[in-house]
């Protein structure tokens, strides 16, 4: 009876693990352009490889997704009414199976390609995926990065085509890297956490004048601005290491010298404890 | 010039088709036009093909160049800009002409390669689907149907079996074939083929989505109203799938994860067995002499800790040594935290599992205790797994765990707080209430109480007067 009773409970220990087998599949996902209205985007992957480019072609969107459909369902819903795009993973999949899952090997992987000519409101949330994103030439509306575990690249090769009005960043443990930010044509970008850093590079333009908030523990904040613009950092510091090069101290905040005769300005407002702050103020 | 030149990459990119493009050539169908406006889906399995080929974003990266500077154009002529600039812009475009040019060649040279692989895949294809018993084709279309990436399929009758084109000028419902569908008409409704491809050409409409299982959906010039997508397989809900979605697995995982604390918390008991016995004894007797007292100063405990790192952290980060003893500090709250709370949380099965079993006359004192600290642990995770065997259950599952959080919650806050008055086991057991003396009882008591103070001080009786 007890040597029973034991079998019983190794068998409904293993079981679990047992059940744990993958099953890939890959799906290819597309919509014809119907029109160019303004549309909301929501992007969510869990784990592997997640890129995301602008699309050549009367496509509204193109996916090709490769998961394990043991951990995760596919999602590919276009609302047209509402203009409303849903691909990816569904929400309540990217748990830490499909986390586990998908990093396996990198076997998972998301690709998609969007519309430049479609004025975009982009929401991402990527799990533990590493991401590189190439938002040049789109028209972004507005983009809500959620990065968890891993970390990414995030370049604006091309000017913007519309000014975006929010870029919003929320990094847990990984890191990210924003290259040609100044191409992004944004005027507000909020930025929480990362572990593992967060770099803003302007490139050799800034569209529009910019205001960043940043609240940034641990990784630090490094963040790399065009000579011809005028910079102002407002900086609470705890335990942080704190560079700014070529900046004078004006009451609260620090300025280049250019500052009041520069015709675009990048305000950063920054909290940081435990990590570093680096403003740049050269040419990259 | 900015239209031409688009239109001319539109063109290069439409003549590199995907594998088994040629297909849609084949005779017997209408021609397949010619036609600028080719798009495709690619097949499953090749990435996109601005992903990973260096020809096509070399080709992305012209075409915005070419569009940057042809609204650099616009611009400067609208505004009246200097001709030097416009004149400097020409040139540019100029170069990128030529450098497309150059591009071009490349394609076609990929184009003839695509040929021939194309025509081999087609072969093989055919071979396929010849295979495909009826039995076989039944199993697929079954695959299909309950594919969660599936499409509705019209009854098994009416599925072409082979290849099937629409003809121009016809119009027919939603339509399904087990090989190439060709669009040249209009399909009210979804298209579907399965191994095969689903090809729309110009003039063709689909109102529905289009699907190729094994294949890839492209447009020739044609119109899709929903969506287009190709999935490598169909793929019927496997038992693994089935049980996920039921909520099986989700029932195995609550299982493993309440086996995997139980086995870890069954290991520390045996440690704390061989080397803390006496702490452990100590935090068991307190449970049982203060037991009130240990709740309280386990909800103390619980509350107090968040204010407790904190301060501790700021009175470290004020001192230079603090903060050189920071990152020990801080982690050793925690240790020291989950090693009371597991030593707390021990005690507490070994008192619980006392209750629940009875001493065999052969077994030592430690061999007693140690049973008595598996039952309990038993006890209290049995409660997990009967939640989570019963999760699937409406109202019990969520009562289930509930009852399961409280009842480990609050031996979890007494133990810790008894682990917490006795500093982990190192303050020696309070002595047990001792049981009234008889003798002193009886001792303030008058021997005959009969009125006056005497009488005021004598011991009420729980007896009811008559």
């Amino acid at each position: 009876m007890r040597t029973r009773m034991i079998y019983l409970a190794l068998a409904v220990a293993l079981m679990p693990i047992a059940a744990e087998g993958q099953q890939w599949r890959t799906i290819e996902s597309a919509r014809q352009l119907a029109n160019t209205e303004q549309t909301r985007v929501s992007l969510t992957f869990a784990g592997g490889k997640f890129e995301l480019r602008p699309l050549t072609g009367a496509l509204l969107y193109q996916m090709h997704l490769h998961y394990d459909e043991q951990s995760s369902d596919a999602v590919h819903e276009f609302d047209a009414a509402q203009h409303q795009l849903t691909l990816g993973m569904t929400k309540a999949n990217v748990g830490w199976r499909a986390l586990h899952s998908m990093n396996r090997d990198d076997s998972g992987n998301m690709t998609v390609g969007l519309n430049p000519t479609v004025p975009m409101k982009l929401e991402l949330n990527l799990g533990g995926a590493t991401a590189d994103l190439e938002l040049g030439g789109m028209r972004v509306k507005s983009l809500k990065l959620n990065m968890g575990l891993a970390g990414g690249n995030v370049r604006f090769s091309t000017p913007n085509a519309i000014v975006m009005d929010e870029l919003s960043v929320d990094v847990g443990l990984g890191g990210v890297k924003f290259e040609n930010l100044g191409n992004a044509n944004v005027s507000q970008i909020d930025i929480n956490g990362g572990m593992d850093g967060v770099a803003l590079n302007f490139g050799d333009t800034v569209m529009h004048d910019v205001k960043i908030n940043a609240h940034v523990a641990f990784g630090g904040l490094k963040i790399q601005v065009p000579r011809s613009v005028g910079v102002k950092v407002q900086a609470e510091t705890k335990l942080a290491n704190f560079k700014l090069q070529g900046f004078t101290r004006t009451n609260d905040a620090w300025l280049t010298p250019n500052w009041n005769e520069s015709a675009r300005h990048v305000t950063v407002v920054v909290n940081a404890a435990f990590g570093s702050l680096e403003v740049n103020h050269s040419e990259p | 010039m900015r239209a031409a030149l688009g239109a001319l990459l539109i063109t290069a990119f439409g003549l590199g088709r995907p594998l088994g493009a040629q297909a849609a050539g084949a005779p017997g169908r209408p021609p397949n036009p010619p036609t600028a406006e080719r798009i495709q889906i690619v097949k499953y399995g090749d990435q996109i093909g601005w992903n990973d080929s260096s020809l096509s974003r070399d080709l992305k990266l012209l075409t915005d160049s070419i569009n940057l500077i042809a609204g650099e154009m616009t611009s400067a002529r609208m505004k009246g800009i200097p001709p030097g600039r416009i004149g400097y812009l020409q040139g540019r475009l100029g170069a990128l002409e030529g450098r497309l040019g150059g591009l071009q060649g490349q394609l076609g040279q990929l184009q003839g390669e695509s040929a021939r692989h194309g025509e081999e895949l087609d072969g093989n294809r055919s071979r396929t689907h010849r295979m495909l018993s009826p039995r076989d084709l039944d199993k697929l279309f079954t695959r299909v149907r309950q594919d969660p990436q599936g499409i509705e399929l019209p009854p098994a009758d009416s599925i072409v079996r082979g290849a099937f084109a629409v003809t121009q000028g016809a119009v027919i419902g939603r339509v399904a074939a087990t090989g190439q569908l060709d669009v040249f008409g209009r399909v009210n409704g979804n298209a579907v083929s399965l191994n095969g491809d689903v090809v729309v050409h110009k003039g063709g409409h689909i109102t529905g989505d289009a699907l190729s299982v094994g294949g890839t959906v492209r447009l020739d010039g044609g119109t899709i109203d929903g969506e287009l997508r190709s999935t490598d397989r169909a793929v019927a809900p496997t038992a693994a799938a089935a049980a996920s979605s039921s909520g099986f697995l989700s029932i195995l995982d609550e299982l493993q994860i309440a086996m995997g604390w139980l086995v870890a918390m069954v290991l520390l008991g045996f440690g704390a067995m061989v080397f803390a016995e006496d702490r452990l004894r100590i935090v068991a007797a307190t449970i049982e002499a203060r037991f009130g007292r240990s709740l309280f100063a386990g909800l103390l405990a619980e509350v107090s800790f968040i204010p407790v790192l904190v301060l501790s952290i700021v009175l470290l980060v004020i001192t230079i040594i603090g903060i050189i003893l920071l990152p020990v500090v801080v982690p050793g709250i925690f240790v020291v935290g989950a090693l009371l709370a597991v030593l707390g949380f021990l005690a507490v099965s070994r008192v619980a599992g006392q209750a629940l079993t009875r001493r065999a006359a052969t077994v030592s004192v430690r061999g007693a205790e140690l049973r008595s600290m598996l039952a309990g642990l038993f006890f209290f995770f049995g409660l997990w797994l009967v939640a989570a065997i019963l999760s699937w259950v409406p109202v019990l599952g969520p009562l289930l765990h509930a009852l399961a959080f409280v009842v480990t919650w609050a031996a979890v806050t007494v133990g810790l707080g008894a682990a917490v008055i006795t500093r982990g086991g190192g303050r020696p057991a309070p002595s047990p209430v001792a049981a009234p003396d008889a003798a002193s009882e009886l001792g303030w008591q008058t021997p005959t109480p009969i009125s006056g103070i005497a009488a005021a001080r004598r011991q009420a009786t729980n007896t009811p007067e008559a």
